[in-house]
């Protein structure tokens, strides 16, 4: 026999090999090396918390991105979703005694996940800023809650300071502050992020994900195909506040003091503006968007006490020009436009 | 006595609901007429407070008479910022009439953190308020209602909101340019088509709505303190305001801006804890149940 036919090792080996070779995956895979060793290499303590800090708002824009990039929902209230997630893991740490970091994430997740189900059954019936405006009111509603501490859990304005949370039973947060920041909890932060990333880049290639486009791009269509639309939504609802929440719950131990303020419209607000920022209808875009927020934000307080103004004009500036596609898919475009030129030449 | 808390109580209602008419009357007419969704609106209550207390707190070297002070915050701040409106319109909100809803909040978002920095700019970040010398509401001390003494300052700034309510209600139903604006949030290319300049128009009502948000800044400040904190909190009650009463609609305003004053006078005379949570609930049923509001499916006026 001359023609050999490909066995099914062959197959195997060639994928992987495609896939190793894979530029994006390449790509994530330095990039989450080099994050994971810069801590270690630098010890630099202001930039690891910087950079701590840009990671769980990334998580929190591709989560709250879903609602808006792929099922085409503007919320404004994803403030309840990251403040459900930080007074999760600060209540359970004090009422509970839950120490267990793993066991508080999952329960901030599972909260977020509940909140998001309450205020998705109520909401996804309506439409574009009926939609903003009524997850906008029941955000609000839980902030009201929080900060005259209706209920008792909250303690009001003044929030509830967080202690350390220990990792699978060892007493890691007995040691310093900016070791237990640097060797630890931002490597947690990281392998959260690059989690959500991997988990986000199947879902929305799965039917499911694409079945939220379609809805999108075509909601007659897609309901007279037989889907069922509302359902789908809630889906995405709870999706996306799973991982804001998840978000919410890593920064409550970056910043150890869990306040009402992180459930207000404003940081609804930030949320939407990182993820708009970058550009929602991009993939990755959340992430640039958040970072780009961040630094923009420390750069503008290192000059000037006026940083609301040069983010509003941003914001304004972005919106006009850029719309959903943002820095990341602006750049995107821009370096397609130049391909093409220099193939014309 | 329960008979007179209950008129204190109601007095103060309206109170409120004078000054929520204020701030969110606009919010809906730029919404109705225009169909632009302006979120930095109630930023301009905030900007009408800072611009009245500047005013009253030196003024005193020239005059405390309590005619002019009056006079002052109704007639020559809003005077002021229906220019400067006006210039905006042309400018920085222009753009915007173009884009969809969900980006004209998002846009007007980034507006109302560019005035917050414009206002803590100019007026410092820490709260301010009116000297007892040419505060107005002090001038005019108490008035006798029904055997119940209520400040007198509080009844006149009723009578302005009702007062520009009917103003607004007859320059819709009798004048040229209300006309022309009912018929824009009717069909607004068949207006352009007719010949009929609707970017004077639109500049118009755009200006008259500002102003009318700054004149309830204005009212606001002799018997409160003027913070950054006032612009978020009345974005939000307008909002709350324009979806209760239906977006659009003259009469929703009045009607949504009177039970949500109601609604916070009694809150914080009976359940204090509750009296924002209930504003909030409210707004979010009507959208649930209701979403066109109250008097949302109706014309502007009807």
């Amino acid at each position: 026999m001359s023609t050999r036919l490909p066995t099914f090792g062959d197959m195997k080996a060639q994928e992987l090999k495609g896939l190793l070779l894979d530029k994006r995956l390449l790509g994530g895979g330095v990039l989450f090396a080099a994050l994971a060793l810069y801590p270690g290499l630098t010890m630099n303590a202001y930039h690891t918390r910087l950079l701590a800090w840009i990671m769980c708002f990334a998580i929190a824009a591709l989560g709250f991105n879903i609602v808006l990039g792929y099922t085409g929902l503007l919320s404004f209230g994803h403030a309840a979703f990251f403040g459900t997630g930080m007074y999760t893991v600060v209540i359970a740490m004090e009422s509970a005694g839950i120490t267990d970091l793993i066991v508080l994430l999952v329960l901030a997740m599972l909260a977020a996940g509940v909140v998001g189900a309450v205020i998705g059954a109520l909401s996804v019936k309506t439409h574009e800023i009926y939609f903003a405006l009524l997850t906008l009111a029941l955000a609000q509603l839980l902030y009201v809650l929080a900060a005259r501490d209706v209920g008792g859990l909250t303690r009001g304005t003044d929030g509830i300071g967080l202690s350390r949370p220990d990792f699978l039973g060892i007493p890691i947060s007995e040691a310093p502050a900016h070791i237990y920041l640097m060797g630890f909890y931002y490597h947690v932060i990281l392998v959260c992020l690059f989690a959500t990333i991997a988990v986000l880049w199947l879902v929305l290639r799965s039917p499911f994900g694409l079945t939220l486009k379609m809805i999108r791009e075509n909601e007659t269509r897609a309901e007279m195909s037989g889907v069922p639309i509302l359902r789908y939504r809630l889906y995405s609802m709870v999706l996306s506040a799973m991982i804001v929440g998840l978000a919410g719950a890593l920064y409550a131990v970056v910043v150890g003091h869990v306040t009402p303020e992180y459930l207000d419209w404003t940081m609804s607000g930030e949320i939407v503006f990182m993820a708009l920022l970058g550009g929602i209808g991009t993939f990755l875009g959340p992430i640039i968007g958040a970072s780009g927020f961040i630094i923009l934000q420390e750069v503008a307080l290192g000059v000037t006490t006026y940083w609301h103004f040069t983010m509003g004009l941003v914001l304004f500036v972005v919106v006009l020009t850029l719309r959903e596609k943002g820095i990341w898919g602006g750049a995107k475009a821009l370096v397609d436009d130049l391909n093409e030129r220099r193939d014309d030449s | 006595m329960p008979i007179e808390s209950l008129l204190v109580n109601t007095f103060n209602g309206l109170y409120f609901a004078a000054l929520l008419f204020f701030a969110s009357v606009g919010l809906t007419l730029v919404f109705g007429i225009l169909n632009l969704l302006n979120m930095a609106h109630a930023a301009f209550y905030g900007l009408g407070a800072y611009v009245a207390v500047w005013t009253l707190n030196n003024a005193g070297d020239v005059t405390t008479s309590t005619v002019v002070l009056l006079a002052m915050l109704v007639l020559v701040i809003p005077l002021v910022v229906f220019v400067l409106s006006a210039v905006l319109d042309k400018t920085v909100f222009a753009p915007l009439y173009e884009i969809e809803h969900v980006y004209q909040l998002l846009a007007t978002f980034g507006v109302i953190l560019m005035l917050d920095d414009v206002i803590k700019f100019i007026w410092g970040a820490s709260p301010i308020t009116v000297d007892g010398a040419t505060d107005p509401s002090r001038q005019l001390g108490a008035i006798d209602l029904m055997g119940v003494s209520v400040s007198a300052y509080r009844s006149f700034v009723i009578l302005i909101a009702v007062a520009c309510a009917v103003g607004l209600y007859l320059m819709f139903v009798k004048t040229k340019l209300g006309k022309i604006s009912q018929a824009m949030s009717e069909d607004y290319e068949m207006v352009q088509m007719l010949g009929i300049n609707v970017n004077r128009v639109r500049v118009l009502i755009f200006s008259i709505s500002v102003a009318i948000a700054a004149l309830g800044g204005a009212l606001f400040v002799p018997f409160a303190t003027a913070t950054p904190a006032v612009t978020l909190e009345y974005v939000l009650l307008s909002f709350a305001v324009i979806v209760i009463g239906g977006l659009g609609s003259l009469k929703g305003v009045v009607v949504a801006a009177l039970v949500i004053g109601m609604v916070r006078s009694f809150g914080i005379a009976y359940f204090p804890a509750l009296e924002l949570a209930i504003v909030f609930g409210l707004m979010a049923l009507v959208i649930i149940f209701k979403p066109e509001g109250l008097f949302g499916d109706e014309g502007v006026v009807e």
